[in-house]
């Protein structure tokens, strides 16, 4: 019982850290505000542990974990009507808006992660362009060096997502089809 | 010919493209590549998606798995489940058999809850409602049964940093001395050591009330980037409009000196580094000005010591610094 238990906290830690951080931009893209939005998807994990004995824990379990946060977003925005920031009033539940903004939202969290295993250089040139807008010659002069460097470290730091995400960025969620059923 | 294109390993040209850097033939050659086959047209896509993107998580917070984790395990551990099974009484009971009669007695009939931290370093606490406290070294919070269901209030002896989550039923608020911090929502640092005579409050973010406790009526409004004071010597209640960021170091280890007398510097790095640092009395009023951003002891002192040609000594516990005047 107690080893079981053990073994099940480790996937549902597994389960956290790989999800986490997507569902919290999920739920932001909803309610505006990342403190409720990681308050909604701390609910959903608690959940998740407290019907641990029913959970299916061999199903991949991101869809669930979508539409849960889904769910309970818009449940949010529905109680608390004065918090609903502009230009969601109009969430209607549409399933292309859903997968465009899971599919964002995980993408954000890899490149979160990704951005952190660029060479500092590297990804300080990065920044300034897609953070800031800099031009390659803003950037050069900024740096004091070359554009011709800045063009290599930019086109570095694109190959090194590229290769991070490359798992990624060529599935369309297929998973979803699957799913909208559910909504 | 177009097997050749293919081959083009264009990332170079690639990044340049994306960021509107190329030149009118180099634009040229990228859209005849990605335009020649859908291999290609694929490729570039995922490529233009993963720029996108890119541009767009600067808005984004970081957020710390490690933090996060802890406050859900904190939010599911067994001691605060609302239902407890018989084997865990018996757990638990067993558990305390061992501690004496007095804290069983504590733990059983009042159920107060203490974290601390240890003399030397910091703790992360994840509360049942889903805030965190950052706890400097050598302070703790108490709280009792319920809390995050029934109530949201604690005790708090040295110095810590909330970050404090949205509960608007229930407010959230801190009795620290003879004070209440009472908020709602937000992030913002107390500091009440038993050897000074004010209790401390910095707000970074959101809105906190400060009163003496029992006087709600008495209360001042601290917003972010404010913060405000109580004496319980004369029972005053004080507002500053200019916030000491070296007030949250020890939190955030970012320490900004301008033209701060040394003896203010020893008093920022103890709090920060949890050391006990004194300054020769020649020396206490040299002023520096110098930024530290995530820096340890070491090279902190390292710093010092060659801009002002100090001396440094270690004697038991303490960290000696002395020098000619200046």
């Amino acid at each position: 019982m107690n080893s079981n238990n053990t073994i099940l906290k480790q996937k549902f830690e597994k389960l956290f850290r790989e999800h986490f951080t997507a569902l919290c931009y999920f739920a932001q893209k909803y309610l505006g505000d990342i403190d409720s939005s990681k308050e909604i998807v701390h609910s959903v994990f608690i959940k998740i542990w407290e019907n641990r004995a029913e959970f299916d824990w061999d199903k991949p379990a991101k869809p669930y974990l979508f539409t849960s946060v889904y769910n309970r977003s818009l449940n949010y925005i529905r109680d608390n009507k004065k918090f609903v920031p502009a230009g969601t009033e109009g969430t209607s539940g549409d399933i292309g808006e859903f997968r465009d903004n899971l599919e964002i939202a995980e993408l954000e969290s890899r490149i979160k992660r990704a951005l952190k295993k660029l060479p500092e250089k590297c990804r300080e040139v990065f920044e300034l362009n897609r953070f800031e807008g800099k031009k390659y010659s803003e950037i050069a002069e900024h740096l004091n060096i070359s554009v011709k460097t800045v063009e290599t470290q930019m086109s570095k730091a694109l190959g090194i997502l590229k290769n991070e995400l490359k798992d990624y960025l060529y599935i369309f969620m297929l998973f979803l089809l699957k799913n909208i059923g559910s909504l | 010919m177009d097997n050749n294109k293919k081959h083009i390993a264009p990332i170079e040209l690639l990044s340049k493209y994306l960021a509107g850097e190329a030149s009118f033939d180099e634009k040229q050659a990228i859209d005849s590549w990605r335009l020649s086959g859908e291999e290609n047209k694929k490729e570039f896509d995922a490529f233009a998606k993963l720029w996108n993107a890119s541009g767009q998580v600067s808005t984004l917070s970081n957020i710390n798995l490690d933090t996060e984790w802890k406050r859900l395990e904190n939010a599911i551990s067994p001691a605060r489940a609302k239902t407890i099974s018989f084997a865990r009484i018996l757990q638990v009971a067993a558990t305390i058999a061992v501690l004496t009669v007095l804290s069983f007695i504590g733990y059983k009939f009042t159920s107060v809850k203490t974290e601390k931290s240890p003399a030397d370093g910091l703790s992360i606490i994840g509360l049942p409602d889903g805030s965190t406290v950052s706890l400097n070294a050598g302070s703790k919070i108490t709280y009792k049964k319920g809390f995050g269901t029934t109530h949201r209030n604690l005790s708090l002896k040295g110095e810590g940093y909330f970050e404090v989550a949205k509960n608007a039923g229930t407010p959230f608020s801190v009795s620290v001395n003879e004070a209440t911090v009472r908020v709602v929502g937000t992030k913002f640092n107390i500091k009440a050591y038993k050897n000074t005579p004010e209790v401390k409050v910095l707000v970074t973010d959101g809105t906190v009330k400060l009163y003496e406790s029992g006087q709600p009526q008495k209360q001042i409004i601290l917003n972010a980037g404010e913060s405000g004071s109580y004496r319980s010597a004369g029972k005053t209640i004080q507002k500053y409009t200019v916030t000491n960021l070296n007030d949250i170091s020890w939190k955030t280890r970012e320490i900004v000196f301008y033209n701060t007398p040394l003896i203010e510097v020893a008093e920022v790095l103890s709090n920060t580094y949890h050391a006990n640092i004194v300054i020769g009395e020649e020396i206490k009023d040299c002023p520096i000005t110098v930024n530290f951003t995530k820096q340890e002891l070491p090279s902190v002192l390292k710093v010092l010591k060659s801009t002002l040609n100090l001396k440094i000594t270690i004697e038991g516990n303490k960290i000696k610094i002395s020098g000619e005047g200046c």
